[in-house]
């Protein structure tokens, strides 16, 4: 190996370390309820809103396209995904999936995408739509043991439920 | 023999004991590391990753060259190795993913969308993978072997890959059909049975044009060593190369939950770093979906493909490094660097278009049965045949030995 190739390969090796070292403890070090909001303007007012200080910073909701009602719609969760999530009110009706429509006619996630009869078919690794990738994996919020199981803001009983 | 090469005279080769060592302790590190850092899942696919890397690099497994070679020499000798490994590879994928969860977990087959997106992304990855030197593995075992010219298209790949995320979704409102597996349209058997068929027809079209060419079928070529030494050494044979890598993808599939595939980390490693410097992709449609959002927000370390990465290319490094190649090329005319960066971008945004490259459409797709898989290849081969008759532009071999 060249003096030169040593150079060039030691300096990208480092770089691509520092690289991914920086980015892991970037993530893993996140608070873990980190701010609602980023964007102060979209701050949430204080008192009566039964989403702040919760629900839309660690939301489970958040990538939650299957949300049935949407906590922060009106709420100060701007940033929120829910928010502007064609899923609101249905997450068949106007499916954000496009071409890979899990939700659409014929397909076995027509009835619910995190129905029992659900195939994995439109949910496919290269689908780059799918909760990575597949949004009825047992990660996705709408599986049996998801985030909105053990705390559902979309769910009676919710803090959310009453907004 | 230099200070840093070792004589193994038992075995009849020399290697490079230097960078040998450092990589195997490197390659054990960053396991021990991904496992400490997030998990051990993670480290057992990064482990799988490195033995793809060793795999790849010992065969030379490219599917560029093996193109190439059957394009202008009309020798199929390296495409038929593909054919067989995809075939090897259908004939577990299909009953597993109909089985659906066969250890537990769920699993997923990489089946897409068969569109106009397919279409041109897969033409231009063929373009690109001739201009820039490598495919999607190529490019990474290559990389880890020591070629300065692969790092910069791999540095384009990127940046390609994640120009393609940021018009994905535009490309996504042409004409497409939905996504089909052949497993799922005619059942396990219909779905091998169509699958084998159709690799086998390909593999006979090759043999039909090599032996029309030379009159008959190319051999493989004798290895100059045997037993342990070559196992270490190389070269290793292609057809049981192919058939190991299938089983690895299997063993992906079982692990990982989803196919071996690599250019999802490409995109997500320029995106990560085009946020780094203040570009804002997640307000980007495409990082707003689930999935490329939650690896977005995650560590890289969490992403399958991105570890499998990692280790495909330190695996790499090793094997070359047991070959006593490391390094074999400094200096790349400048004509080179310029194929090389444009084939990088043309594969990375290609490879984000049609929902994956040659190895998580063509390979893992047409193993899971997707019918996305056989377009992507059809329009690859058209797109690497405009690459080779391109390839004179910037001095390189064509059609024509220059």
């Amino acid at each position: 190996m060249s003096e030169k190739n040593t150079i060039l390969f030691g300096a990208v090796f480092l770089a691509v370390s520092g690289t991914v070292a920086f980015d892991h403890f970037n993530h893993t070090n996140a608070p873990a309820n980190p701010p609602a909001i980023s964007n102060p303007a979209n701050k949430p007012s204080a008192g009566g809103n039964p989403c702040a200080g919760n629900p839309c910073g660690s939301n489970p909701c958040a990538a939650n396209p299957c949300a049935g009602y949407n906590p922060c719609a009106a709420a100060p969760c701007g940033a929120n995904p829910c928010a502007a999530s064609p899923c609101s009110a249905n997450p068949c009706a106007a499916s954000p999936c496009g071409a890979y429509n899990p939700c659409g006619a014929g397909n076995p996630c027509a009835a619910s995408p995190c129905g029992a009869g659900y195939a994995p078919a439109p949910c496919a690794p290269v689908n780059p739509r799918s909760d990575y990738m597949n949004p009825c994996a047992a990660t996705n919020p709408c599986a049996a043991v998801n985030p909105c199981g053990a705390y559902n803001p979309c769910g009676a009983g919710s803090p959310c439920a009453a907004n | 023999m230099s200070e840093t090469t070792l004589n193994v005279r038992a075995s009849g080769f020399s290697f490079d004991k230097g960078p040998a060592a450092v990589t195997a302790i490197l390659f054990v590190i960053v396991a021990v590391l991904i496992a400490q850092a997030v998990d051990i899942h993670q480290a057992v696919l990064y482990s799988l990753g490195g033995l793809l890397g060793i795999a790849l690099y010992h065969a030379s497994f490219g599917f560029t060259g093996g193109w190439r070679r059957f394009s202008v020499e009309k020798r199929g000798r390296a495409m038929r190795a593909q054919l067989l490994m995809i075939g090897v590879a259908a004939a577990a994928f299909i009953p597993l993913l109909a089985i659906g969860a066969p250890l537990g977990s769920p699993i997923v087959g990489a089946v897409a969308p068969v569109g106009v997106s397919v279409l041109v992304g897969a033409f231009m990855f063929g373009l690109g993978m001739q201009l820039g030197g490598g495919c999607g593995s190529g490019t990474l075992f290559t990389v880890g072997g020591g070629s300065a010219r692969m790092l910069l298209t791999l540095a384009f790949f990127i940046i390609g890959a994640v120009i393609g995320t940021a018009h994905l979704p535009m490309w996504l409102e042409l004409p497409s059909l939905p996504a089909m597996s052949l497993g799922t349209e005619f059942g396990i058997w219909g779905g091998l049975g169509v699958t084998f068929a159709g690799l086998a027809l390909i593999a006979l079209i090759t043999v039909w044009v090599e032996k029309r060419a030379h009159g008959s079928i190319e051999a493989a070529p004798a290895a100059p060593r045997a037993g342990f030494a070559r196992l270490l050494h190389g070269p290793w044979p292609m057809v049981g190369t192919g058939v190991l890598l299938a089983g690895l993808n299997v063993a992906t599939l079982l692990t990982a939950g989803h196919p071996w595939s690599i250019t999802f980390g490409f995109g997500l490693w320029g995106a990560k770093i085009a946020q780094g410097i203040g570009i804002p992709v997640e307000t980007w449609e495409f990082w707003n979906w689930a999935g490329p959002a939650k690896a977005l927000s995650n560590s890289v370390l969490a992403d399958n493909t991105s570890v499998m990465n990692f280790g495909i290319v330190i695996g790499a490094a090793l094997a070359a490094s047991l070959a006593g190649k490391f390094a074999p090329k400094v200096k790349v005319p400048f004509a080179s660097l310029l194929a090389a960066a444009i084939g990088g971008i043309l594969m990375g945004y290609g490879a984000r278009l049609a929902f994956g490259c040659n190895i998580g459409a063509f390979f893992s797709g047409i193993a899971s049965g997707s019918v996305h898989g056989w377009l992507w290849f059809v329009a690859a081969f058209a797109g690497s045949w405009i690459g080779i008759a391109l390839r004179p532009v910037f001095g390189m071999d064509g059609f024509k030995k220059s």
